[in-house]
């Protein structure tokens, strides 16, 4: 991914590293002595890095451009929810109901070019053998049982 | 032994051994489907089966499962098995800039030549080589996966800072649910199903694969740039070419990975991450490495197609299994009546031979069914559409993180990961350090835990950690790693963006 | 579109319909048997030895799956949310789901996992490396008393049998020892090949797999093993202890009684299977029948036998 990060983003990864370095080792009080010891090293690196970032930010700033990225959160946005919606429903409705509808809709989300009808239900009829096959695969050959 | 060799050439067992290749590398290539299920499915088949062909074709199955993992690491960004991790480091840049069907090749390469050195050494120096296990204790673990970790330095190019941070989220995560060693229950916020820790699998899927479709779907270019000449083959000789000209890195890959696959509990994601580190360090132009250096690939592949026949070596002489598939086929050796340990070696010996002559006949056969299917496997991601491809492979990430434990929470895991990881992609904290924390987190506390336990009971803790050869030497390859990174150099000049 | 959905549906409600069965061919078709733990450890050898008979007895299979975490908690944990309809059973290990709830919320209770039947137990052993200075069991005390903590003990897990072993042996010889706990008893008895620690608080099995590379001090039976002629157990030593870790068969909390005979019936049918009784004790197993009726006492038993560990155990 882009490998140009501007200062704003440098100071939200140190505040995230801080932040989430200071609630895991507030969290640390009920565990043993042993069972302390790691957690606390990890978050004190990330708090340390998390400093080291901001020390950088502060006292050498750069003037960094970055290209301004444009990025589609509309569609991002739709597909996370999709597969977030997929994994939640696959306990109440079924694993290949949930599946192929998901499917459907996560190639919807992903077209670009207008589609012909005969291409439409090409992938609609490719996108439910692949669910029913790989259920199929699942269940009968590798003994998983499905919801 | 050559009784045994020709045992293990019989039309029947050439058969299992094709069959067990081919099966293995499929079920590798789907991300979530592991060498372990596959192996564990087929064990209640080899108790029909004459012991030897049932230990063939279980060999198989691993050794193409192992292998199988480079297809979903080099062309989706998805490591199928942890082994695959560091295959997908420049195997998916590779892919990205039109070399994909390269990369594919150089992996098939690299596996075999790697899972070669594994089986004979298994054939020829089981015996002696199996100590090494023994040398390796709870304090060697810890600084092994210490040196794993020390990859996060030199993986992050200068954002050093922020790679710390990605660890250390990675560290985090691993401490979730109820350790192994002192029974803490951390990090679980009254969840039960949490007590088990993050699924480490799943976790893979979303952290590395649901980032690369979300990128799908909201770019408009195609997900693998596609060469406008037309499809060049296998692109053989000039992988052969360059794997001639990385000769000693294939080796030293190799001999990595089945020294890492003799220890029992590091296994595959630690050999490859071992060896690319190594790979990288000694390079001639180490910036390459992440960008799409070959010599990634072939380190990754040669040194995690090592370990299938490093991991038998404890497995058959210590009857301690060196990764987990060992001990499913452990687990079947012993319902088939064949009792591991030093006296396997001189009591059963035609057993033995059969089986690694099986795996090495395996390995050879990887060669034929590895170019093709990759083959194949390359030409389906380039040329389906996008809106064919996102729907499907959006749809085996749900299958993987599923299948491994028939559990939905980890589908539910896997989808959340993903999502935190493409934000965080966003802000520049990228995938494989949280990975490495994740998986050398568990083995690194384990080890520092046990030995400061150990330690403690000897009165001697800090010649426990710091007293013994082997601890010294992983200790000194850290240092050398990291001095030759450049974490220590000036940032100014490291900081040029790529 | 919605005639492929209909299709799906229909397949779906028909593989329901066919799990509704009556109890009287129960079992008419495979039989998912979850182990809690990593594959190639002792809970998972012995089904895959059951499941070699499993077919002969039943006329069905039973396919063995994972589901390892938390010492086996993750998997009694979901226990509940299986179908009770006796086709997905699971592996129990005592004292293991008896010390768990009683130490730490795990999302599970000792009731919820009554197994159906207990079909062998792994005794406890300690074992040393072949050529270790200690040559008995009074050799190891005398260390320990002299040097008190210096004793390193590997075993399996926390708070697991050879957690409780090690705790109840130090009570017992009165002694302190220190115990180390490793991912399983592989590493454990790597651990112990590899000279890293004193000894392995572990059991026979671990003692016949490692076979002359190490010494067994000291077994948890009534009495002798066949395969142990000169190990003596910890009775004969002078100390009253005969524990191990008991593993049976248990099924969801709701799962009908006359499911549960039957299933009990089954693994005591496999149980008497000459064959299959040579197998286990050829390595290190000790077959013990507590059938579906006897459970309770049973269970009760367990109960009161580990108060006293599970005292220290939270303790520490």
């Amino acid at each position: 991914m882009n490998r140009l990060i501007d200062q704003w983003r440098q100071a939200v990864v140190a505040l995230l590293g801080i932040c989430l370095g200071a609630f895991a080792i507030s969290q640390t009080s009920a565990m043993s002595e042993l069972g302390r010891v790691f957690p606390i090293t990890a978050s004190l690196i990330s708090i340390a890095a998390g400093l080291g970032i901001l020390a950088k930010i502060i006292l050498a700033p750069q003037a960094e451009t970055v290209p301004e990225e444009r990025i589609d959160y509309l569609r991002a946005g739709l597909f996370a929810a999709t597969m977030l919606i997929w994994a939640l429903s696959l306990d109440r409705f079924g694993f290949v109901p949930t599946s192929a509808c998901a499917v459907v809709v996560v190639a919807v989300i992903s077209r670009r070019e207008p589609m012909s009808k005969t291409s439409i239900l090409f992938h609609a009829i490719a996108g439910v053998f692949l669910v029913v096959g790989f259920s199929f695969l699942l269940s009968e050959v590798l003994n998983v049982r499905l919801p | 032994m050559l009784d045994a060799l020709l045992s293990a050439l019989s039309l029947e067992n050439l058969l299992l051994a094709f069959l067990g290749v081919v099966g293995g590398t499929i079920i590798g290539a789907l991300p979530g489907l592991s060498a372990t299920m596959a192996v564990a499915v087929l064990v209640p088949f080899t108790f029909t089966m004459d012991p030897s062909s049932g230990l063939i074709v279980l060999g198989a199955i691993y050794t193409g499962a192992i292998y199988g993992g480079a297809y979903s690491a080099i062309l989706v960004n998805t490591p199928g098995t942890p082994a695959a991790i560091a295959t997908s480091m420049d195997g998916f840049p590779m892919a990205k800039r039109g070399d994909g069907d390269l990369a594919v090749t150089l992996s098939c390469l690299g596996s075999v030549a790697g899972g070669l050195v594994g089986a004979l050494a298994l054939l020829l120096l089981a015996p002696p080589l199996s100590q090494i296990a023994l040398s390796f204790g709870p304090v060697e673990y810890f600084w092994l996966a210490i040196f794993g970790l020390s990859l996060i330095a030199t993986l992050s190019r200068g954002a050093t800072l922020t790679g710390l941070i990605g660890g250390g989220i990675g560290l985090l995560l691993s401490c979730v649910g109820s350790a192994v060693v002192g029974g803490d229950v951390r990090y679980t916020f009254g969840q039960t199903s949490l007590l088990g820790g993050i699924p480490v699998i799943p976790a893979l899927i979303g952290l590395y694969c649901v980032p690369v479709l979300i990128e799908m779907v909201i770019r408009p270019e195609a997900h693998l740039e596609r060469r406008a000449e037309k499809m060049r083959g296998f692109r053989l000789i000039e992988a052969l070419g360059l794997m001639w000209r990385s000769k000693f890195n294939v080796i030293r890959s190799a001999v990595i990975g089945t020294v890492v696959g003799i220890i029992p509990a590091a296994g595959g994601s630690v050999a490859g991450l071992v060896a690319y580190s190594e790979a990288r360090r000694t390079a001639k132009k180490p910036e390459e490495f992440g960008k799409g250096a070959h010599d990634g690939v072939i380190a990754s592949e040669a040194s995690n197609s090592a370990t299938v026949g490093g991991g038998f070596i404890p497995t058959l002489v210590l009857g301690i299994p060196g990764t987990p598939p060992d001990a499913i086929i452990l687990g079947a050796l012993l319902v088939q009546g064949i009792r591991t340990g030093p006296q396997l070696f001189t009591q059963q010996a035609d057993i033995v031979f059969t089986f690694t002559f099986g795996l090495l006949i395996a390995t050879l056969l990887m060669l034929p069914t590895g170019l093709i299917i990759g083959r194949y496997a390359y030409r389906l991601i380039v040329s389906v559409p996008k809106t064919a491809l996102a729907p499907a492979i959006a749809f085996l990430t749900i299958v993987g993180a599923f299948a491994i434990e028939a559990n939905t929470f980890h589908v539910f895991i896997m989808v959340a990961l993903g999502i935190i990881g493409w934000l965080l992609a966003r802000i520049g904290v990228e995938a494989s350090p949280i990975v490495l924390g994740l998986i050398l987190g568990p083995i690194a506390e384990a080890g520092f835990v046990q030995g400061w336990l150990i330690g403690g009971a000897q009165g001697d803790r800090l010649g426990m950690f710091f007293g013994q050869p082997i601890s010294l030497a992983i200790i000194a390859l850290t240092v050398l790693t990291l001095v030759s990174s450049g974490v220590f150099k000036r940032k100014t000049q490291l900081e040029r963006p790529s | 579109m919605t005639r492929f959905l209909t299709t799906a549906l229909g397949a779906i409600s028909l593989t329901l319909g066919a799990s509704m069965l009556h109890a009287e061919d129960y079992p008419s078709k495979a039989i998912d048997y979850i182990i809690p733990y990593n594959p190639g450890g002792e809970s998972d050898v012995t089904a895959r030895f059951q499941e070699k008979f499993w077919n002969d007895v039943t006329g069905q299979d039973v396919v063995i799956s994972y589901k390892p975490g938390a010492g086996g908690a993750t998997a009694w944990s979901q226990l509940g949310g299986f179908d009770a309809d006796g086709y997905t059973i699971m592996n129990v290990n005592f004292p293991h789901a008896i010390l768990q709830p009683a130490i730490k919320e795990v999302g599970y209770q000792t009731e919820d996992v009554i197994p159906v039947y207990v079909f062998h137990y792994t005794p406890d052993a300690i074992v040393v490396r072949a050529d270790s200075p200690y040559q008995t069991l009074q050799d190891l005390i005398d260390f320990a008393n002299e040097n008190p903590g210096a004793l390193t003990f590997g075993g399996s897990g926390t708070n697991s049998a050879n957690h409780l072993a090690a705790v109840r042996f130090g009570a017992m010889a009165d002694v302190t020892v220190t115990y180390v706990p490793f991912g399983g008893s592989a590493p454990s008895m790597a651990a112990v090949l590899g000279g890293q620690i004193g000894a392995g608080m572990t059991y026979t099995t671990q003692g016949v797999k490692a076979g002359d590379q190490v010494r067994v001090l000291a077994i948890a039976t009534e009495e002798r093993l066949d395969i142990f002629p000169d190990v003596p157990t910890f009775k004969e030593l002078g100390f009253d202890y005969v524990a191990g870790a008991y593993r049976g068969v248990t099924v969801p909390a709701d799962t009908p009684d006359d499911i549960r005979q039957q299933l009990s019936d089954i693994i005591a049918e496999i149980n008497d299977i000459p064959e299959f009784q040579s197998q286990m004790e050829e390595n290190g197993y000790v077959l013990v029948d507590v059938p579906h009726a006897e459970m309770g006492d049973w269970i009760a038993a367990r109960q009161a036998d580990y108060a006293s560990g599970i005292e220290i155990l939270k303790g520490n």
